[in-house]
């Protein structure tokens, strides 16, 4: 039975091919049509899916929608009922989108398939938001059992809900509504420190080491409540979403000592001040909310999505606490997952088919559920177009790689399928020497072109995760924050009062480029099983230098959606300063490449994120 | 670690989508179809049919101009795709730009006629849908739907959920349904409303009349009901000896209603008045007017309680009350004695429910004219009552007086009718309903004119009240008076009873020991 999951409408629409209970494919809509966070019907993302699993144009047994337009558009009227005659604005803004694209989300997935060649799915079927979340985060995940988070900012009404999974079986048991949120409320942090919502909540994130925890009184005093439970309300004064286009409003930045930082200005020390804070706010809950979780449920496993579990510095906290004796996250936790929780949802509680899981192995096949290009394709295109390059044996190709990462070089890596969900873990994946001091700032600004401060994942291998780090030993899914052993360590000597891009570039470890400001690093541990390329290269690398670790960016530039295919790959080396291509079993190295010349910014292309 | 080869937006004439030979790397859907000429004919039938309209409703050079833009766009849409591509996208835009501004605005009408007044009642309601109030709870967690429920509705795109009132969400609105009551008693009786009501008795003759010996404080008036059920002050059943007493009979006019103060009567001040020219000589007035009352009531009143020895009964009327029927309590909605509201809410509710009904009868033209000349002979036999004691109606044989005899002496009074004009006769001005005023007019010529065969004077000021003052401070609404119109009225009658009355006359010169 081919089951489709689709998200869309809101941000980063995807879609998902179940068959049988098995995920055979899922693409976020924006890597194919090269709109970052593209909210569009994923029509392209569709194809795909359909085209992977060989489905054929009668044979699309069901479509799931991730939510319920519906009753998402009763908590739009009930909010404007609750601010009139304020909200008018965004009321305006709103219902116009809903009446010509929302409320007719079936005709127009429908129209897609029919566009692509397919008829009309046999059963239409609609999940709700946190089910398609909570369904995505334990349905793949090892576990026979488990307790179940998800939060994010907003589905239909819920926001934060509590459940479990046993089997086949899902249930959510309590949860948090509209407009109490925590997405919410870092959202609206976002916002204030200059950051576009729904996407740069991850450079808050990555601000946050930057600063002190001094506002968290203050939000705690004023924004919001929180119980002992995990629970909390928020203070909807302070914010502007309920009747404004905008996240916050006056009093919260009377709140703060002035007005919302522009984007595109200099970050100061109020904005790295309140990036730690409100991350230490987010931190409590979550760890407050594990806690009741393993309370009221009674399970030794946690799973999580929704787009609050890509905070990896909580999610590595929840680990460190030790509250659950395992944890496994959706490593497409945001929006984007709904759609592969939509059709297991589907699957195993509509039609009530069984699951098996055995503690130890997901579903995710390492998040590769994305396109994969052939041999004879990627040469096609080189050849047409002229590219030079090198064909070396399997044998020798990693070795090479490595060696190229050991001298310096920034490697560009569009190989096997692409992965699902925000993390680049490999197939589409920029990749360099860890130890090299001048890494993090060459990376960021010449080849990512991005702001200084932002910090770069490490990929280690699994098995040498405990040399370099202080808890985590496993995480295939980049999803975990986890501090560097001290002994690794190297005491800053630079003021933190300074100016940002001295501050970042002192050196902080032996391995400088993915140390974080306060020796944190975003971890993807890396598996034979799920990742024998990358693994590869590690160990070459490992062979050279001794460090089985190197610098794992997404291969895109800032506000570009990751590539796709090797086109993608190619415009995208050529555009930065990637030294080396590998497309599968070739190597571009751009020195040896024509002139590369454009008529336009094409950093307009893709606008700032 | 290399340089970067290309620096964004450096100029060269080689463009990147063009210089790059890509490849189907995966199948994309089809591209839409490019817009025939079938979309081109059928916009071109609809411009023609959209002239022919116009045309024929007259708008001969709008359908001119539609008619040659449909040429023009449907000549070039045939004659070259690009141009059809171009018009087509033009036609887009417009839509697009018409649409937006029709949506706004009807979304705008949406919002302040619909969720505006939604939120109000939400609000007043005490609802609180998005948990905005700071409740003091131990968890802010709300219990989830069954999961069994969801999967009932997999199919459809809403949930079975909606938002849950708050705990104990009943109890909210009860207490809300009854703060709210309470605030709505709190503010009726504060104008009055309530246990204090004018309350009434039966009366098989009269009908019905305030019960005796009441004294209230109304909508800033006080009133004060004698032992005969008179607004006025306590007096005896038989006239004092030297005294002048009129007895006026009447309806609300007469009455004055709750919002005029005792002493601010038209009744109270004439009183007044005549005492002061009097000399000295004591001169009471009776003042029987009584919400409602009609001729047949006024008849009923004097046939069970006598004149109370007036010597001038003044028979006080809008021209409008000869079309009463000799309703009772019971189609009223006065409280009995004994029963008062308990509530203001109640009062006010049993207002609005006769106001319905009444409202909603169909006496019918037919009926109405008869009731009037009913009204008006009724009137006549009033007049006769209180001067001669005797109605002249045709008596049977055996009949007899039903009931006990009457309290005082029927009959032996000077009679006037004084008729109260409506505010626009009043005031000399047009009114806003013409026919309204010629039925004035006709109503007051045939009284008079049955009243004149009698010879019992009446009096209908018109235009009493021009110059003295602004409608709305003189009269309260179209036939009754504000304090103010009470003065001038007041000072009308005033003089009718002392250049017109000849017993009024007789009485001073007796005072006096001349010869009337």
């Amino acid at each position: 039975m081919n089951i489709l999951g689709v998200s869309a409408l809101y941000h980063d629409s995807a879609a998902c091919l179940v068959r049988d209970g098995e995920i055979i494919a899922a693409a976020q809509e924006e890597r194919f049509s090269r709109k970052k966070h593209d909210a569009r019907v994923p029509k392209y993302a569709m194809a795909y899916c359909l085209a992977e699993g060989k489905v054929g144009p009668s044979d699309i047994d069901m479509v799931v929608f991730y939510d319920k337009p519906i009753t998402k558009l009763t908590r739009l009227l009930t909010t404007y009922m609750a601010v009139a005659p304020r909200g008018l604005k965004s009321f305006l803004m709103a219902v116009p989108v809903w009446l010509k694209d929302k409320a007719w989300v079936a005709a127009q997935i429908e129209g897609a398939l029919k566009d692509a060649g397919y008829k009309r799915p046999k059963d239409f079927l609609f999940a709700e938001h946190h089910y398609s979340h909570a369904a995505s985060a334990f349905f793949p995940s090892p576990f026979r059992e488990a307790a179940v988070i998800t939060v994010d900012g907003v589905g239909e009404w819920t926001t934060t809900s509590v459940g479990m999974g046993e089997g086949n079986k899902i249930e959510l048991l309590l949860e948090q509504r509209f407009p109490h949120s925590l997405g919410l409320l870092y959202s609206a942090f976002t916002y204030f420190t200059g950051f576009r919502v729904n996407s740069g909540e991850y450079k808050l994130m990555g601000l946050a080491p930057y600063g002190e925890p001094k506002y968290v009184d203050v939000i705690k005093d004023n924004l919001i409540h929180i119980r002992e439970d995990g629970s909390y309300r928020l203070n909807l004064d302070y914010f502007g979403y309920l009747d404004d286009l905008k996240m916050t409003n006056d009093k919260f930045a009377d709140l703060f000592g002035g007005p919302a930082r522009k984007g595109e200005t200099e970050i100061g020390r109020r904005e790295m001040d309140m990036a730690r804070s409100i991350q230490a706010v987010t931190e409590e809950v979550m760890l407050k909310l594990t806690r009741f979780a393993r309370a009221a449920t009674g399970k030794r496993h946690l799973c999580m999505a929704g787009g609050v579990a890509l905070n990896c510095v909580a999610n590595g906290k929840i680990i460190q606490a030790k509250i659950f004796d395992d944890v496994w996250i959706q490593p497409a936790a945001g929006d984007a997952g709904g759609a592969v929780g939509a059709a297991l949802y589907a699957w195993h509680r509509v039609l009530d088919k069984p699951r098996e899981a055995d503690d130890v192995h997901d579903k995710c096949r390492g998040s590769f559920l994305g396109p994969k290009f052939s041999r004879e394709k990627t040469k096609e295109f080189l050849d047409k177009n002229g590219f030079p390059y090198e064909e070396p044996s399997v044998e020798t190709r990693d070795a090479i790689i490595a060696k190229l990462c050991a001298e310096e070089k920034v490697v560009g890596l569009c190989q096997g399928r692409m992965e699902f969900g925000p993390r680049a873990l490999g197939g589409r994946s920029i990749i360099a020497d860890a130890r090299s001091a001048k890494m993090q700032s060459f990376l960021n600004l010449a080849t990512k072109f991005r702001e200084s401060f932002r910090p770069f994942a490490p990929i280690v291998l699994k098995e040498d995760a405990a040399e370099y780090f202080e808890v985590v030993r496993e995480s295939p899914y980049m999803l975990v924050v986890d501090q560097l052993r001290k002994e690794r360590c190297i005491a800053q000597t630079v003021d933190p009062s300074t100016n940002l891009k001295d501050w970042v570039n002192q050196p902080r470890s032996d391995v400088p480029a993915i140390t974080h400001v306060d020796y944190s690093a975003r971890i993807q541990t890396v598996d034979v099983e799920r990742n024998p390329r990358l693994h590869s290269i590690l160990t070459e690398f490992k062979k050279l230098t001794g460090y089985g670790i190197l610098v794992n960016t997404s291969y895109n530039v800032r506000s570009e959606p990751i590539v796709c295919t090797p086109e993608d790959a190619y415009r995208c080396f050529m555009r930065t300063g990637i030294d080396v291509l590998v497309l599968d079993d070739f190597l571009v190295y751009k020195d040896k490449q024509p002139k590369w010349e454009e008529t336009t910014d094409w950093r307009e292309q893709f606008g700032l994120d | 670690m290399s340089d970067v080869s290309a620096k964004p937006g450096a100029a060269t004439p080689k463009d990147p989508s063009s210089g790059v030979v890509s490849v189907d790397w995966f199948p994309k859907p089809a591209p839409p179809a490019p817009e025939g000429h079938v979309g081109t004919l059928v916009r071109v039938a609809i411009g023609a049919a959209a002239g022919g309209v116009l045309w024929t409703l007259g708008h001969a050079n709008i359908a001119y101009a539609a008619w040659g833009i449909t040429a023009v766009v449907g000549g070039l849409s045939l004659a070259s795709p690009r141009a059809r591509g171009a018009i087509a996208r033009g036609l887009a835009w417009f839509g697009r730009a018409v649409g937006n501004v029709v949506g706004n605005v009807l979304l705008t009408i949406a919002y302040v006629l619909v969720i505006t007044p939604a939120r109000l009642v939400k609000s007043l309601s005490g609802a609180d849908d998005l948990r905005l109030s700071n409740e003091k709870i131990p968890s802010y967690y709300e219990p989830c739907d069954p999961e069994e429920h969801k999967r009932k509705y997999a199919h459809a795109m809403f949930a079975t959920e909606v938002v849950r009132p708050s705990r104990g969400g009943l109890l909210v609105w009860l207490v809300t349904a009854i703060v709210l009551l309470g605030i709505a008693e709190g503010i009726l009786r504060a104008k009055g409303f309530g246990p204090d009501a004018v309350l009434y008795v039966s009366d098989a003759r009269a009908g019905y009349f305030p019960a005796p010996d009441q004294m209230r404080d109304r909508y800033g008036g006080r009133v004060h009901v004698n032992h005969f059920g008179m607004r006025a002050p306590d007096v005896t059943a038989e006239k004092p000896a030297g005294t002048f007493r009129i007895l006026m009979l009447g309806d609300s006019t007469l009455w004055g209603g709750s919002y005029v103060d005792q002493d601010q009567l038209y009744a109270r001040i004439l009183e007044k008045k005549l005492n002061d020219a009097s000399g000295g000589g004591k001169v009471e007035v009776l003042n029987m007017g009584v919400n409602g009352w009609g001729p047949f009531h006024k008849r009923g009143f004097v046939e069970g309680h006598g004149n109370f020895g007036a010597d001038l009964a003044l028979v006080c009327l809008p021209h409008d009350d000869v079309d009463r029927d000799k309703y009772t309590l019971m189609s009223l909605p006065y409280f009995s004695a004994g029963q008062p509201p308990r509530l203001a809410l109640e009062e006010v509710m049993m207002h609005t429910m006769w106001r319905y009904r009444r409202d909603r009868v169909a006496l019918g033209r037919a009926w109405r004219e008869t009731q009037r000349e009913m009204g008006i002979r009724e009137y006549d036999r009033l007049a006769l009552f209180l001067r001669d004691g005797d109605d002249g109606a045709p008596k049977d044989e055996g009949a007899a007086r039903v009931g006990p005899a009457p309290l005082t002496r029927i009959g032996g009074s000077e009679v006037f009718f004084e008729i109260l004009p409506s505010e626009s006769a009043g005031m000399g001005t047009p009114s806003t309903d013409p026919e309204s005023a010629e039925v004035e007019i006709e109503v007051v010529a045939r009284l008079k004119k049955s009243l004149d065969a009698h010879g019992i004077p009446s009096h209908f000021p018109a235009g009493l009240f021009a110059g003295k003052g602004k409608a709305e401070d003189l009269y309260h609404d179209d036939v009754h008076l504000h304090w103010q119109g009470h003065q001038v009225y007041a000072a009308f009658l005033a003089e009718r009873v002392t250049q017109d009355s000849r017993s009024y006359r007789s009485w001073i010169a007796k005072r006096a020991g001349r010869a009337p």
